[in-house]
């Protein structure tokens, strides 16, 4: 997909700012917020700049126990048809079952029982797409008892089987190593990084020894850390800031792109 | 263990996660290996982005409540899973809890 350079989160309530900010290369749009038939104007008018846009889904819950919605996939290929986008991105998490909705991306069980479900269940998601789909890595708060696998060693697996791309969240990353003393080189060590398609980078809140990735903090220094880390081992196309309430001023956004412009150069 | 494939994997899957879901959305118990105090505080987080979804879709009702909203909506939301078709009749589902429970009906 190129080189995307780096980008923002477009939210309706940062349009302008994200089309004033300079040296914008992408921007995502959360794909349950937009109607394709009825774009926002200003992706319009980033569109019309060249800048691409990629459909970034938190409904689809792939890592769900029932396979992915038909209407749900449908919007997704909509939004990226509408977008002209060359990839789409979604979560390994799932959001529903029995019933009932999280409302959130919740950990997958990482037994190799699931393991074979999620591969069918992103093969589905593939043939519904009409450009390839790249998969997150989420923020955990708890693991499952009986998982086999790492986050990493199981997305390593999905890669290998069905040809998914990555999206890397070194937020994420850093969450768990907080949460969960899950090592977040050793995740970047086990990712296949070359499959990478794309980068998020955000800040978050420590509470009680619990980090919450609430996208609405200048990321920490450990977040970029993990970033030129992660530069160190690929060259990533594309690096995204996540920013999501609680929105600072332009020049603040500003500089917290350069200060992700300035971990990638430090790898 | 081995891998299985199909529905059985399926099943199994779609049990795990009912189970825990039940736990962090409906008030149901923790299931067995889970760090509990962490299946708390996930419920929390859960509940405390659903009501911010739910005072930007109806700030009045928000205003309206004030300084007690989070209470209860945290109350309502206890055992009350966010309705599918999301925060709007999220909002109209706890406005009918407070109606009713203003009428002594709760």
């Amino acid at each position: 997909m190129g080189d995307l350079g780096v980008g923002i989160g477009w939210r309706p309530e940062i349009d302008l700012t994200v089309e004033r900010l300079d040296g914008i290369g992408f921007v995502e749009v959360i794909a349950e917020n937009v109607e394709p038939a009825r774009l926002p104007e200003s992706l319009a008018v980033l569109r019309g700049r060249g800048v691409p846009v990629v459909p970034h889904g938190v409904g689809l819950g792939v890592g769900g126990a029932d396979r992915p919605d038909p209407d749900r996939l449908g919007h997704l290929a909509a939004c990226a048809g509408a977008l002209g986008s060359t990839i789409v991105s979604e979560h390994l998490a799932f959001v529903r079952g029995g019933g009932m909705e999280a409302g959130h991306l919740l950990p997958v069980p990482r037994t190799r029982d699931a393991l074979s479900v999620i591969v069918e269940n992103v093969r589905i998601a593939q043939e519904s797409l009409p450009v390839p789909l790249a998969l997150e890595n989420v923020a955990a708060l708890f693991g499952w008892p009986d998982d086999e696998l790492t986050e990493a060693q199981f997305l390593g697996e999905l890669v290998e089987r069905t040809g998914v791309k990555l999206l890397v969240d070194v937020a994420n990353l850093y969450t768990n190593e907080v949460n969960l003393g899950l090592d977040a080189r050793a995740a970047l060590d086990a990712l296949p990084v070359d499959e990478v398609a794309y980068v998020h980078v955000a800040g978050g809140h420590g509470h009680g020894g619990i980090w919450h990735d609430t996208h609405t903090a200048s990321p920490p220094r450990e977040v970029l850390d993990l970033l030129t880390e992660l530069c160190g081992r690929t060259s990533p196309p594309g690096v995204l800031l996540e920013w999501d309430d609680a929105y600072p001023s332009d020049a603040v956004l500003a500089g917290e792109l350069g200060r992700i412009r300035g971990a990638m150069s430090r790898a | 263990m081995p891998e299985r494939t199909g529905d059985d994997a399926r099943a199994s899957l779609a049990a795990g996660q009912a189970q825990l879901l039940a736990a962090l959305v409906a008030g149901g118990p923790v299931p067995e290996g889970f760090d509990a105090e962490r299946v708390r505080v996930q419920a929390r987080s859960l509940v405390a982005k659903r009501s911010g979804s739910v005072a930007r879709v109806a700030p009045a009702l928000a205003r309206r409540l004030g300084a007690e909203f989070g209470r209860l909506f945290a109350e309502y939301a206890a055992t009350r899973p966010k309705p599918g078709e999301g925060s709007r009749a999220d909002a109209a589902a706890f406005a009918d809890w407070l109606a009713a429970r203003d009428a002594g009906g709760i």
